[in-house]
């Protein structure tokens, strides 16, 4: 009876990560470049009771066996990678990636990657991140610029001064890993390289299954209102159920002390 | 004998919150000890006899959860029946749980990091093609673009009451015959298959549990009172 309570906490506890889990989603509903986080379960181990296949009598064996499990355990939280929709900004440093890939940028605490696209220019006419992290390999727009222009590829290049003729004054480089969702997050839409996920792989933006640049358009993030809510919901209730769990083991134990007082 | 029958209650308590707890893991199957069983070891209670102990033995119930839509590529569902073959250094595990990854060898893997089966050993991903470009087909073979990568092994038994749950989403087959080719199952990109514990029948069950294991009590009271009567009227007093 004891082990019930035990297993039906670990229920709880797995709907309270669930909402959780919504509660940073639906957070995140206006930030560009997000992306949602799903949370998977697996079922814990089993105490085996009788085995399976155990011979009773001469000659028959039982078909199944007795074995209880002891409830649930969080597996992982997966961060899915689906597109989210394109948001047309018309503001000439908003970059958004449409496919695979992430940009680069140097923070001092090393090398790392978002899908934040909403770009800025600093003082010194570097490109940088909202946050003021510069691009990596750094990106210079000469002062006197009077347009530019990013394209598909990733290539930036700018009218500057009297020039007829743009200029290209570097390409925004774009990366992808192996398992992005083993990327860890590290708050501020940036994101690490680790073990799972691999090294970070260069490439070219459109070509060999990365991404291309899209110059005026933000990514949003690709939480879903509704499907979000839907799951609330069905996790408030499922937190419910398993604490009314407890309270059903509880009276029977209360019937059961009745007997001794 | 109500003790008997008491503990086979309590067990059945343990399982259905074992149920309970896993109405939100993806591919779980509910498990029950017959509540037949149960009545009937209820009854000899009453009408005397060597009482069955309730709830001997655990059934998994097979049946197809509510396939739930999440949109990632890598999850699969499985829809009829069949397992995904998951490889393990202690030998093949089954699953109805495709929520798969990849891992930095771009192998496709559970959400453990253990192999997925495919018909011709592990899957491997290309590198150069984005990630919703990779397609599932219905009986389980992988495209990256145009390229064909491979087939998901999907397996069945002849008696899937063979098949032990050993933790993590798996199933483990006692003796008997072998896994074989699944003929009905289809898969579905981009879904979950959700555990298929019906919370309102698992909420029944826990009541009637509940209920019984107080008239069980109930009856060792009757028992007590009745012993006790005796022996007044034994002793004379």
């Amino acid at each position: 009876m004891l082990r019930a309570f035990s297993t039906a906490a670990t229920g709880m506890t797995a709907q309270q990560m669930i909402v959780d889990t919504i509660a940073n989603n639906l957070a995140n509903i206006n930030t560009a470049g997000f992306k949602r986080s799903q949370i998977d379960f697996q079922d814990l181990m089993y105490l085996r009771m009788r085995e399976a296949g155990v011979e009773t009598t001469a000659g028959i064996r039982t078909p199944t066996g007795f074995e209880i499990g002891g409830g649930v355990r969080p597996a992982s939280t997966n961060k899915v990678f689906t597109q989210g929709e394109m948001d047309n900004t018309g503001n000439a440093l908003d970059v958004a990636i449409e496919g695979d890939g992430f940009f680069q940028v140097t923070t001092p605490a090393g090398t790392r990657y978002t899908r934040d696209g909403a770009l800025r220019m600093n003082a010194q006419g570097q490109l940088v991140t909202s946050s003021g992290f510069l691009l990596e390999p750094a990106i210079t727009v000469p002062q006197d610029w009077r347009s530019i222009n990013i394209g598909k590829d990733g290539t930036v290049s700018v009218l500057a001064g009297t020039n007829v003729t743009p200029t290209v004054v570097g390409t925004i480089q774009l990366v992808r890993f192996a398992n992005p969702s083993g990327l860890s997050s590290e708050g501020g839409n940036l994101l690490a390289a680790t073990e799972a996920s691999g090294p970070a792989i260069n490439g070219i933006a459109g070509q060999a299954g990365m991404g291309s640049t899209q110059q005026g358009f933000l990514e949003r993030s690709n939480v879903q209102m509704v499907t979000e809510l839907v799951n609330l919901i069905t996790a408030q209730r499922a937190y419910e159920i398993n604490s009314q769990a407890i309270k059903a083991g509880d009276e029977m134990l209360t019937e059961a002390n009745r007997l001794v007082s | 004998m109500v003790a008997a029958s008491l503990e086979g209650l309590t067990r059945q308590y343990e399982m259905l919150t074992h149920n309970l707890a896993n109405a939100s893991t993806a591919g779980y199957k509910r498990q029950s000890a017959s509540f037949a069983q149960a009545l009937e070891a209820a009854g000899a209670v009453l009408g005397g006899g060597s009482p069955p102990v309730a709830g001997e033995t655990v059934t998994v119930d097979f049946s197809q959860g509510a396939l739930r839509q999440t949109g990632s590529p890598l999850d699969l569902a499985l829809d009829g029946k069949g397992f995904f073959v998951i490889e393990t250094p202690e030998g093949e595990l089954y699953t109805r749980n495709g929520s798969f990854r990849i891992n930095s060898d771009r192998r496709l893997v559970d959400s453990d990091g253990r192999l997925v089966a495919g018909d011709g050993g592990p899957i491997t991903l290309p590198e150069d093609v984005g990630m919703d470009k990779i397609a599932v087909a219905k009986d389980g073979s992988i495209t990256a673009g145009s390229q064909n990568i491979g087939r998901l092994r999907i397996v069945d038994f002849p008696a899937t009451s063979a098949l032990l749950p050993v933790g993590g989403g798996c199933f483990r087959p006692l003796e008997g015959p072998a896994a074989q080719t699944a003929q009905g199952a289809s898969v579905q990109q981009g879904f979950q298959e959700s555990s298929n514990v019906s919370v309102v029948e698992e909420v029944v069950n826990l009541i009637t549990v509940a209920r019984m294991y107080e008239a069980n009590l109930k009856s060792v009271q009757t028992q007590d009172e009745g012993y006790k009567a005796l022996l007044q009227v034994a002793m004379g007093s």
